[in-house]
């Protein structure tokens, strides 16, 4: 019952959340000079009269209470605003954009979790022995190496051996039947979600380490050995179970990075997801469009939590009686 | 039925020798240990803190880490437990001779339930089917007085101390081993509970003829249960590092005892209370620590501060030392009232009143070496140069009655009593006028507890440091307290000079008698 209240109450901070932050982006747009309209003053076809005529048509000359309760009802009706860019509402906009980058995320991070645990599992295991300071040392490694020189250098191996596309996502001849479409987007996925993956995998393995190493040992495990049961047992059995809690918080962060983690990468490899959409509607000016982008970022992020501190009150019994 | 002792050795231990230093100078945490036990005996091996014995237990089972080295020999049905493989040494292992460890909290995991972890031990060393290892699991809690249908489900954290203790001694016992090592079974436990676990472990071994092999530094423990003691003294285990306890007193200059009457620090009507808040609720639950408190500590005095836990004795020692806010209220220092000032001006202060806190091993970072340790309240006040503090370091570490050389070694390697050492020298690194010791001494075997006693005495003496020693044990401290005040549900019930009652010992007994703690410190006073 308690718990309930818990998660109703934190549904409800989290819609006020919603509200201050796309307050916050419409306020601090404000600080930046122009609009979507100024851009085209570069355009010597257009004249004032037509800008003048624009800046009426798409309220862009109201004060900014006035463009941010429109914009609210808008977003109340499902449309998230206008985009003056594209000339669509920015919801259908933006769906078919998020479900790329949702594939690119959600793959990368099944890849790199996945080998997270694989690994850091083992490193424990193996704890001080030159397998798990080989590991360690590549995580380093890769968790020193910037996102951009990685991707920088998939695209160009990639366009060495010919061997993966080095960008887009669909080739040109697009394929006939569904089956070797599918075949085609997962050859074009492959590239910038390795990269994905290895850029999240060392923050990950990390974790995984640092809280497997610490139930590992820790007086209860020394304990269950002491009562003779297995290494292998007491690995799956004993201490996945109790190093669960910090996993779950970092979870929670890695769902948030499903859409925003992957910006740079998708515009670098040219992946059609929300990243280039947002950076062209930051060079367009395009408010709404980057209001919504911004708001669905916060969104997924409060989103995350709520899971993780869902999963955290389903996995520790200690959480759950604190609640 | 009693089991009487059987004459064929169950477990053989010849000339067992941990060490954790190749350095031969460095002494071994155990030193050629021997002792053998007969099937279903009970042999009690005695030390104080820091003397071996947890280590030479670990050591029978190879529970050691990697560093620790082994020799001698332990043969356990004529096999040596130290030259077994880890498969062999498995198959050992809460089978045949199976280990409680000293902290049950710690060593239970707290994210299973009792039932399972009991469950665990089962399918480890059985071939039974998950109803039979159900079954099982359920018998062992009833027969450690847990009823099943109850704790069977519940988590560690669910459980009290006591019950804690009996789920171990299940878990340890589920598998009928011929052998527990049982490591202070009833450590952390007061009387009546103690009493329940001696009684159980002592039934259990009626029942079931398993041998134990008991560890604690109380007499009175293994004088009830073990047939047999051996006493380790540091002839055959010495401490995690062998640290002088004598007093070099050349280096601490003599200070006459101050007794002017005048208080060094007051407290009026003091409050506080711990609340919990919810973001739309304004108050959950208000809980009242300190209810219009009063208490004065004339400077130079040594004030013994005792009550039942959770009567706010550590709160009080909190807002003395300015760790905490109080609600409303009073605390003079020397006539300045403390609770007006600001921030910076606290902090001024703060150096005047220092805290040894109750778990030293929390309290220092084990990461520091002693001397850094004892140096770092001279480095946050950027008093000395480097140098100047070393050698004070090293001068207080001499004080406290610890060996300076050890200024360099990790405050890991110490032992408790030692650790306790290391947090008074650094608390009185800034030459304090006030010293609170909240439940400094608790949790330490009792000769390690009586030289710390000395210790504070001692301080008293020569350095004229004004002192609030907090205990829940009235005769413990009652022997070197000037004045001992008695607290209750957050408020100072009495407040009496040792000499007053040792005076007229009768008025207090009519007055106090129901109370039994004050009895007992009546009865200690009356003898004395």
């Amino acid at each position: 019952m308690k718990a309930a209240r818990y998660f109703e109450q934190r549904l409800v901070h989290s819609v006020l959340l919603l509200i201050v932050t796309s307050m916050a982006i419409f306020g601090t747009s404000q600080l930046a000079p122009g609009s979507f309209v100024d851009e085209m003053r570069l355009n010597p076809q257009i004249s004032p009269q037509t800008m003048q005529a624009l800046r009426m048509q798409f309220g862009v000359d109201q004060p900014l209470p006035t463009r941010y309760f429109r914009w609210l009802r808008s977003a109340a009706m499902g449309d998230f605003g206008y985009s003056l860019a594209y000339n669509l509402p920015v919801a259908k906009l933006l769906w078919s954009r998020l479900r790329n980058t949702l594939l690119l995320g959600t793959t990368a991070m099944l890849v790199a979790w996945t080998a997270a645990l694989l690994l850091g599992s083992w490193s424990t295991l193996r704890s001080g022995k030159l397998a798990d300071r080989t590991v360690s040392a590549i995580s380093a490694f890769l968790l020193s190496t910037p996102e951009l020189a990685l991707a920088l250098l998939a695209i160009l191996l990639a366009a060495r051996f010919r061997i993966l596309p080095a960008g887009g996502m669909t080739s040109i001849n697009t394929a006939k039947n569904s089956w070797a479409a599918a075949a085609d987007v997962s050859r074009h996925l492959i590239l910038p979600m390795s990269v994905l993956a290895l850029t999240a995998f060392p923050v990950l393995f990390r974790h995984v380490r640092a809280a497997m190493l610490e139930v590992w040992n820790s007086s209860f495990v020394h304990a269950a050995r002491g009562h003779g049961i297995s290494d292998a047992r007491l690995l799956v059995r004993h201490a996945v179970p109790a190093a669960l809690s910090p996993m779950i918080s970092l979870f929670g962060f890695s769902v948030a990075a499903l859409v925003s983690g992957s910006f740079l990468v998708e515009v670098v490899t040219a992946w059609p997801g929300i990243g280039p959409l947002f950076l062209e509607a930051i060079y367009a000016r395009d408010l709404h469009l980057v209001v919504a982008v911004v708001m669905l970022f916060t969104a997924f992020l409060i989103l995350a939590n709520l899971t993780a501190d869902l999963l955290l009150y389903a996995a520790d019994p200690r959480v759950r009686s604190e609640c | 039925m009693a089991v009487c002792p059987s004459t064929r050795a169950l477990l053989e231990v010849s000339d067992l020798t941990v060490s954790y230093n190749c350095n031969p100078e460095v002494r071994p945490v155990v030193d050629k240990l021997s002792f053998e036990i007969r099937e279903g005996e009970v042999l009690g091996i005695q030390g104080r803190s820091g003397s071996g014995k947890t280590t030479a237990a670990l050591a029978l089972l190879k529970l050691l880490p990697n560093a620790a080295r082994v020799s001698g020999s332990a043969l356990f049905r004529e096999h040596d437990l130290l030259k077994m493989n880890n498969l062999q040494l498995r198959r050992i292992r809460g089978r045949e001779i199976s280990i409680i460890y000293q902290e049950p909290v710690l060593a239970l995991n707290p994210v299973m339930r009792i039932g399972d972890q009991i469950v665990e031990v089962l399918r480890a060393h059985t071939e039974h089917t998950s109803q039979e290892r159900r079954q099982c699991a359920e018998h062992m809690l009833a027969s450690v007085r847990l009823n099943p249908s109850r704790f069977y489900y519940a988590y560690p954290h669910e459980l009290s101390g006591g019950e804690k203790h009996r789920a171990v001694l299940a878990q340890a016992l589920a598998c009928h081993p011929a052998l527990v090592i049982a490591d202070e079974p009833t450590a952390g436990l007061d009387g009546a509970l103690r009493t329940g676990i001696l009684d159980l472990i002592d039934g259990l071994r009626h029942e079931c003829g398993t041998a134990f092999l008991l560890i604690s530094h109380d007499a009175n423990v293994t004088s009830r249960l073990a047939d047999r003691t051996i006493c380790l003294s540091q002839h055959e285990g010495s401490g995690k590092f062998a640290g002088k306890t004598g007093q070099p007193s050349s280096f601490i200059p003599e200070m006459p005892p101050q007794c002017n009457a005048k208080p060094l620090i007051a407290v009026r009507s003091l409050n506080k209370s711990y609340r919990s808040r919810g973001l739309f609720r304004r108050r959950h639950a208000e809980k009242r620590a300190l209810d219009s408190v009063n208490l004065s500590l004339p400077a130079g005095s040594l004030v013994a501060l005792v009550g039942p836990s959770g009567s706010g004795k550590s709160t009080l020692a909190r807002c003395l030392t300015l760790l905490e806010e109080v609600d409303s209220g009073e605390i003079y220092l020397n006539q300045k009232n403390l609770l007006g000032l600001s921030a910076r001006e606290k902090r001024d202060l703060r150096p005047l009143l220092q805290y040894v806190p109750q778990d030293p091993a929390g309290a220092l970072n084990p990461r520091l070496s002693a001397g850094d340790a004892v140096s770092e309240p001279l480095v946050i006040q950027r008093r000395g140069t480097a140098r100047e503090r070393r050698m004070q370091a090293e001068l207080l570490m001499c004080q406290v009655g610890l060996d300076p050389g050890a200024a360099n070694r990790s405050c890991d390697e110490f032992s408790g009593g030692q650790k306790q050492r290391l947090a008074i020298a650094r608390a009185l690194a800034l030459r304090p006028k006030l010293l609170v010791f909240d439940e400094s001494l608790s949790g330490l075997d009792s000769t390690t507890e009586h030289e710390l006693l000395q210790l504070i005495r001692d301080l008293k003496h020569k350095l004229g440091v004004t002192q609030l020693l907090i205990s829940h044990d009235a005769e413990m401290v009652s022997a070197i307290a000037d004045s001992i005040a008695v607290m209750e549900d957050g408020t100072i019930s009495r407040h009496e000079s040792t000499a007053k009652i040792a005076a007229n010992p009768e008025h207090w007994i009519a007055e106090h008698a129901r109370d039994p703690m004050v009895f007992k410190l009546l009865m200690l006073t009356e003898t004395e």
